[in-house]
């Protein structure tokens, strides 16, 4: 392309982008088309965030972007520039990891590590998130195995420790 | 089919990304690309592209991302009017202005983690027919902001959106601007199943005194609106109903709902919508 008159950021080609993941930077060499859960998963060997559908519909591949969920499956890895990422490989020690434990919040896991990172989010957010703000947010990720009940019962318990914290 | 790459499904063609900083540059950089004959497409929440990228549904060979435009990024407040950044994700619009017609509409798209990425813009000018956001802003006679070969010009949205957003090759949406005061609104959606599904019908509706506005999505192959005059709706039999009359023939058939049951969707919402205005009036 020919140049343009004030220089904006240009992915062309292979290129190297750093990335703040977990409280790290890590390197990754990558074309323009490449796609953040691919970079997680196959250059960095992230793989926590699992590719489902891969078109936006199951929440499989959910990682927080500075504390909000989204779709690792629908982001450009060059588009992030320097948002904090968080998959599950960085959420240690927290309430919603014990809970998703003592309440058999999974089965087959597949799905565990989406509902594990939208929940956190949620509760970090909204600590006094009420049924229909839980159900808002937890509608995004799929359990094909269908154990919500063991999923609602883990957020729930993991909001009161949440807000016992509060006080 | 996309390649693979470990059981992934990756974009199957190359593209050079751009970030701009500025309404001009990205217009510009959108400019040059269609003088070299290249096919570039301007990007925001990427939810829609990015999936038709893959499945190969689409192509770019630029993509101008146009998240650092601070312009296009924003909800102000001025003189009385909104004015939201095309580029402003739908949850961010939904906290910002609170309990008003456009959140209600815009929290029924999509699930709550696309809603963090999918931006009011392209829901109106991406490739997806639903384009609900479309409703509430064409209700309430939203402007809409377009960067174009004349410079920045305000239009009202109603010109440039007909099913869909007509805007001239290389024309940038950039801002949506509507008045502060909401209105009494109606709203139903139905889908399929699940409620985080695309609508087989979405009727929106707003009144005054004198007017009603109807909308449908989903329920079409492309969103339509009218405006009816209020002295004239039948209210004791949805048959004889204007509102009827004037959208039942469009319904279209799909693996999702067939042509008669989505009429019959559209007569219980305009049967909710008569007992919502005798309730009110």
């Amino acid at each position: 392309m020919s140049q343009i008159k004030s220089d904006p950021i240009k992915y062309s080609g292979y290129q190297q982008v750093v990335l703040n993941i977990n409280g790290s930077k890590h390197h990754a060499v990558v074309k323009p088309s490449a796609i953040l859960l691919h970079t997680l998963r196959e250059e960095l060997g992230l793989s926590g965030a699992k590719g489902g559908c891969e078109n936006g519909d199951c929440g499989a591949c959910t990682v927080l972007l500075d504390g909000l969920p989204h779709k690792a499956c629908m982001l450009l890895t060059v588009e992030i520039g320097n948002k904090e990422i968080t998959t599950i490989e960085g959420l240690n020690d927290t309430e919603i990891q014990k809970a998703f434990v003592n309440f058999s919040g999974f089965q087959c896991g597949y799905c565990t590590s989406g509902f594990l990172l939208n929940a956190h989010a949620l509760l970090q957010l909204k600590p006094h998130a009420n049924d229909a703000e839980k159900q808002n947010w937890l509608d995004s990720n799929l359990c094909r195995c269908t154990g919500y009940e063991g999923i609602r019962d883990a957020v729930n318990a993991a909001q009161e420790k949440v807000q016992e914290k509060l006080k | 089919m996309g390649s693979v790459n470990g059981g992934q499904k990756m974009i199957p063609f190359d593209f050079e990304y751009y970030k701009a900083d500025t309404v001009d540059q990205a217009y510009q950089i959108m400019k040059t690309s269609l003088e070299e004959n290249k096919r570039a497409v301007y990007y925001a929440g990427g939810t829609e592209l990015v999936t038709n990228f893959r499945k190969g549904k689409d192509h770019a060979d630029i993509v101008i991302d146009i998240k650092g435009v601070s312009d296009m990024m924003a909800i102000q407040e001025k003189d009385k009017q909104i004015i939201i950044g095309a580029g402003v994700c739908l949850n961010q619009i939904i906290e910002t202005l609170g309990d008003s017609s456009l959140s209600h509409v815009l929290e029924q798209i999509a699930d709550h983690t696309t809603r963090n990425a999918l931006s009011i813009g392209g829901n109106l000018a991406g490739r997806l027919p639903y384009k609900e956001a479309v409703l509430p802003l064409l209700a309430v006679d939203a402007k809409a902001v377009i960067q174009g070969e004349e410079g920045r010009v305000e239009k009202p949205l109603k010109e440039v959106f007909n099913k869909t957003l007509r805007l001239k090759s290389g024309e940038l949406l950039i801002q949506l601007k509507i008045n502060k005061s909401d209105v009494s609104y109606y709203s139903k959606r139905e889908t399929e199943g699940t409620k985080v599904d695309y609508p087989i019908l979405h009727m929106f509706s707003t009144w005054s005194e004198t007017e009603v506005f109807v909308g449908v999505s989903g329920f079409s192959s492309l969103p339509e609106y009218q405006v009816f005059d209020i002295s004239t709706l039948e209210t004791n039999n949805v048959e004889n109903n204007l509102i009827f009359k004037a959208f039942k023939d469009k319904a279209r058939a799909c693996h999702r709902a067939s042509v008669i049951y989505r009429q019959h969707l559209l007569k219980c919402a305009i049967e909710d919508l008569l007992l919502e205005w005798k309730g009110r009036m």
